[in-house]
């Protein structure tokens, strides 16, 4: 299945991989071929309104650089409004105050309750059907699983509420694997290509989500083929004033290659362990600081990626 | 060098006089890897060292020879100094809290007992940043150690760290546990709640919320011992003698969340002592001589590949490419770095490659003390 063409992708990864620049490429890349996309940050401050090119971001969709792109970031104290409105049609009592602190409280106490408002609100996009796309940048992986067997857990602990009784339809959206699935962040080093492959086994086994792909973010460009590399690092050591002028950067040819070998073995093991799924491989991009250009980079790579 | 040079003759300084060294930032940024280096480092040169970390990877714990263990245990280095390490396993480390604070065994069982318990110690008190503190303030009274590096969980919001304790406290002494306790039947009466408990009641089910009034009424109970040891755990994390060392990665989310960190720190009348770059790449890859080189290498491609018998013209052109792709790399790392916070001391250190985790340990901890390092290219 065309990665495209999903309702609702779930994007994570570890720490520091670039889950948020993949995310809002996925959604870049997407609304350029013509669909309505909306794009979420679960986290307040990710940094997805400086990736899209945004002037703004609240929990209301705002427009971004992007033609047909929205987003958003998550304020589960909305969403439950929200739910209580759209289930009952009234809306609920004005929070205020320690009020509204209580009813922070009590939904970060109950397992699964913050997560459903997340997720919940986004199945309820694709239900709404505003969007063709819907992209949730989403928490690290220590976090994902929570979020994607929410309703399951919320379903069990508080079964007698109005949030659970919501729980079928949204699990009826996160569990049609022509829907929505996860899509896993990974950089070619050994820790985040471990988690990639740990989480992977995690969402089969913990949620019923379906898992659409790899994404190898940050990947050096190609080095030089061996017998060539090792004749430029001859070079730098060759005694010819010929060469004066030139060591520097025979010597970073060579670095460069030290550095893409580097991260090649945990590479080809995320590919080799992936199996069937595929792994979409993006370039370590430079922007000199303009996040939305790099995001615009990635998006057109990923588009490369995706045969578009 | 850059006019903002590093300066890695204060982080000498600061790992050989502070009393307790706080490693903070983002996850993935080698946070862990910095606090294992620093606590080598200082032990080598004749401190007594204490690292506390919380999740360190698998690989690096196993180097350094570190079990999950609660206690401090002895780790093997060369040097003057002793290392200690301990590596906590925070869930666990609540439970004996719980068990701890508990008036009997009773009350304890019936805490960890029920099924929310586990989900309101993991996000609502920040759990994980309250215990790496309260260690922290339970090892300063150790008199073996005169050195306590804490590796501090995954955060770029301060306040996780910092309001932990204070969180702790306003929990237990706050409206809020009083009105979750308040028998329903009261609460309902209550003209100013009532809206508020119906839809609570409407959203979650009677059942979860008896459950929880019951939970709750039941750690109250534990309430006066917490306050009281969080107050304490707070004034360690603010004295003098605790530094915060901000650690962070040339990529750019890693260097948002170090300046979002330092700032917040600044808000409470805090600073921090030392921002470590760590994974830079080779300071000469970033001068602007190395474009020019690449140039005399395209120009001279077809004399110079007669020195090397395999060599083509064509193939020191493609070199002149990797150099001027790497060079763009590191000018844009530079350029991310240069523009945070220049408050607080900058301390660099090397991207490592090919070497096995206690070589690299030890290859930071002399970049740690010797600035003259920078700028060589660092591989094993």
């Amino acid at each position: 299945m065309n990665l495209l063409d999903y309702r609702l992708l779930a994007v994570t990864g570890k720490g520091g991989v670039g889950t948020t620049s993949v995310a809002a490429a996925v959604a870049v890349c997407a609304a350029k071929t013509g669909r309505k996309v909306l794009l979420c940050e679960v986290e307040p401050g990710g940094g997805a309104a400086a990736a899209t090119g945004a002037k703004r971001i609240r929990y209301e969709p705002s427009a971004t650089a992007t033609v047909r792109l929205k987003v958003m970031s998550m304020d589960t104290e909305r969403s439950v409004r929200d739910f209580v409105k759209i289930m009952t049609r009234v809306p609920m009592p004005v929070a205020a105050g320690p009020l509204a602190r209580i009813l922070d409280f009590v939904a970060t106490a109950a397992p699964g309750v913050r997560e459903i408002l997340t997720v919940g609100k986004l199945a309820h996009e694709v239900r709404l059907a505003t969007y063709d796309l819907v992209v949730m940048d989403g928490p690290p992986t220590g976090h994902i699983v929570g979020h994607l067997a929410a309703t399951e857990g919320v379903a069990e602990i508080a079964g007698g509420g109005l949030l659970g009784r919501q729980a079928a339809w949204m699990r009826d959206i996160l569990h049609d694997p022509t829907k929505t699935a996860a899509l896993i962040c990974a950089t070619p080093e050994e820790l985040p290509v471990s988690e990639a492959l740990d989480l992977r086994q995690r969402i089969d086994t913990e949620t019923g989500v379906a898992v659409a792909g790899f994404v190898l973010n940050s990947v050096r460009p190609p080095s030089l083929r061996p017998n060539i590399e090792a004749a430029v690092a001859d070079l730098v050591l060759h005694e010819s004033k010929r060469l004066d002028g030139t060591r520097s950067a025979l010597r970073s040819a060579v670095l460069a290659g030290q550095l893409r070998r580097a991260g090649a073995d945990a590479a080809s093991r995320l590919r080799t362990d992936a199996q069937t799924l595929p792994v979409w491989a993006l370039p370590l991009v430079t922007s000199g600081g303009d996040d939305a250009a790099l995001v615009n980079e990635l998006a057109d790579a990923l588009g490369a990626e995706l045969d578009l | 060098m850059s006019e903002n040079s590093a300066n890695n003759t204060d982080i000498a300084e600061l790992i050989m006089s502070a009393e307790v060294i706080l490693t903070c930032g983002a996850g993935g940024v080698g946070k862990t890897t910095v606090a294992a280096a620093i606590a080598r480092a200082a032990a080598a040169r004749g401190r007594n060292v204490a690292l506390v970390t919380v999740d360190p990877a698998r690989r690096l714990a196993d180097a350094m020879g570190i079990e999950l263990s609660d206690d401090l245990a002895e780790v093997e280095v060369a040097g003057d100094g002793r290392l200690w390490a301990s590596m906590i396993d925070t869930s666990a480390a609540w439970d004996r809290l719980i068990v701890a604070r508990s008036p009997n065994p009773e009350t304890a069982e019936r805490l960890l007992s029920n099924p929310i318990y586990q989900n309101i110690t993991a996000r609502f008190i920040q759990s994980h940043e309250y215990i790496a503190i309260e260690r922290l303030h339970e090892l300063g009274e150790n008199s073996d150690v005169d050195l306590l590096v804490v590796d501090t969980p995954p955060s770029g919001h301060a306040a996780d760290l910092l309001d932990a304790p204070a969180r702790m406290v306003d929990f237990f002494d706050g409206n809020l546990l009083k009105w979750l306790t308040v028998p329903s039947r009261s609460r309902l009466a209550s003209a100013a709640t009532k809206p508020f408990f119906a839809a609570v009641h409407l959203l979650l089910g009677n059942d979860f919320v008896s459950d929880l009034s019951e939970f709750f009424g039941v750690l109250r109970t534990l309430g006066p011992g917490f306050t009281q040891r969080a107050q304490e755990v707070e004034a360690t994390l603010q004295a003098d003698s605790t530094k915060f060392v901000v650690v962070t990665s040339p990529a750019p989310r890693p260097c948002r969340e170090a300046e979002a960190f330092s700032r917040q720190l600044e808000q409470r009348g805090m600073v921090a002592s030392a921002l470590v770059a760590n994974r830079m790449l080779p300071r000469w890859l970033h001068d602007d001589m190395l474009l020019v080189e690449a140039e005399n290498l395209r120009d001279g491609a077809n004399r110079l590949a007669d020195l090397s018998e395999p060599l083509e013209p064509r193939h020191l052109v493609e070199a002149a490419a990797r150099a001027d792709g790497l060079h763009e790399v590191a000018v844009s790392e530079r350029t991310r770095l240069d523009r945070l916070d220049q408050n607080s001391s900058r301390t660099e250190l090397p991207l490592v490659i090919g070497m096995g985790e206690i070589e690299m340990l030890d290859t930071l901890g002399d970049h740690l003390f010797d600035p003259t390092l920078l700028g060589e290219p660092t591989s094993g």
